[in-house]
């Protein structure tokens, strides 16, 4: 499993969510699956909101292009949104069934957090968990 | 069309940020097509120009800006009142007095389309001057005429957003920053990524994303230097998702008031 694998995942557990919710779904996997793992993920960087890797975005961008997910931005909001597509459940499936149950099992307890918490208990929750991430955050003082 | 917002806060750090669509048009005003394009230029790492107006007339008048950063050493030879007035100086000898002149030698009935070539805004964002602490932000008029943020003038707009991006940050200024300054850089980067979004969605066109947003802050290391960066346009989802959630809290509060069932 790749690490576009993992974000086709998270959507597919999520079904829609914001940048920071697929940013800190993603890094909350790095450190309760993925470290048991030893396998290459994302380089997740203290960054204005906490631990941020510009590679999700791109890697996003990249399964949209390869028509497995959808961007959108509804007028109605400030921020776009990631969807996993039909062809994107598709293609997930067959990785699926590859799949430590317990892992998925996990996976969905991180994203169903992510999903329930609010932008700033998001950010808090993680900066009270990984306090090393804290550092470059624009809500230091 | 444009929309070009910079905000000074109280720590001194300036967030400067602008929409990404340029518009062409012909001379009598007929627009073509708009295409993505930065708004917001990096001047040797150090300082910032922003404009908004006629392409080619901002492209001059960076290249002025540019030498004066390069060249002249402006932070150590002038105090901001010395600063305002040199660059005045300079950008009216050496960009808009000819502009200015041969507009007023047109025939009268093609000088509305000669004016429209001047009607342009700019701003410059210096590093600390001469006796100075904190980093400098001069905005100009058509005419060059220059004016200061200071703590009590901490935003400005320029551009056709202006309409909407003044009222939204006076909003922003009352409710937030209690009619002062933002107080940190967090602040400020929240209150321009608010105006940004709220004008591009708000226009009635020709203002739209991607939003490009440049900072100026104080190095984090002990050497006291003032650094300048673009944020990369990626980095500013997550500024953009900050904007979603209070707009989510405002959505939400008419909620506080429904009984809740037992």
């Amino acid at each position: 499993m790749n690490k576009s694998d993992w974000l086709l995942i998270v959507l597919n557990l999520g079904k829609s969510l914001s940048p920071v919710q697929l940013q800190k779904s993603l890094f909350l996997i790095s450190k309760e699956i993925i470290i048991e793992r030893e396998e290459e993920f994302y380089d997740f960087e203290p960054y204005d909101y906490g631990p941020f890797d510009s590679n999700i975005y791109k890697d996003a961008e990249n399964l949209e292009k390869e028509g497995l997910i959808k961007i959108e931005n509804p007028f109605e909001r400030s921020h776009r949104y990631y969807c996993i597509t039909e062809d994107g459940s598709n293609h997930l499936n067959r990785i699926l069934s590859f799949m430590d149950k317990k892992e998925l099992a996990k996976a969905s307890d991180i994203v169903s957090l992510v999903k329930s918490l609010s932008f700033p208990s998001l950010i808090k929750m993680i900066y009270n968990k990984y306090p090393e991430f804290k550092v470059k955050s624009i809500f230091q003082n | 069309m444009t929309i070009i917002i910079a905000v000074q806060c109280q720590d001194g750090s300036v967030v400067v940020a602008a929409d990404g669509a340029a518009t062409f048009g012909k001379d009598d005003g007929t627009l073509t097509a708009r295409q993505p394009v930065s708004k917001l230029c990096l001047i040797h790492e150090k300082a910032i120009f922003a404009h908004s107006g006629a392409v080619g007339l901002g492209q001059r008048l960076q290249a002025v800006f540019d030498d004066v950063v390069i060249h002249k050493g402006i932070e150590k030879r002038y105090s901001p009142a010395e600063s305002m007035q040199y660059l005045r100086n300079l950008f009216w000898e050496k960009v808009i007095k000819d502009e200015s002149d041969i507009v007023n030698q047109t025939k009268p009935e093609l000088v509305r389309f000669a004016e429209r070539t001047l009607s342009q805004q700019f701003l410059v964002v210096l590093p600390p001057l001469k006796d100075t602490k904190i980093p400098c932000v001069i905005h100009f008029n058509w005419e060059a005429f220059p004016e200061m943020l200071t703590t009590n003038l901490p935003c400005v707009s320029l551009g056709s957003g202006q309409m909407i991006a003044d009222p939204f940050l006076s909003f922003i200024r009352r409710v937030l920053w209690e009619n002062k300054a933002p107080t940190n850089l967090a602040d400020g980067i929240f209150a321009v990524a608010w105006t940004i979004q709220h004008v591009v969605k708000t226009s009635p066109a020709f203002i739209s994303d991607p939003c490009q947003m440049m900072i100026m802050k104080l190095a984090t290391d002990s050497t006291n230097t003032w650094e300048t960066e673009e944020i990369p346009s990626n980095n500013l989802l997550e500024h953009f998702g900050n904007v979603s959630a209070i707009e989510d809290y405002i959505k939400e509060y008419p909620e506080l008031f429904r009984d809740k069932p037992n």
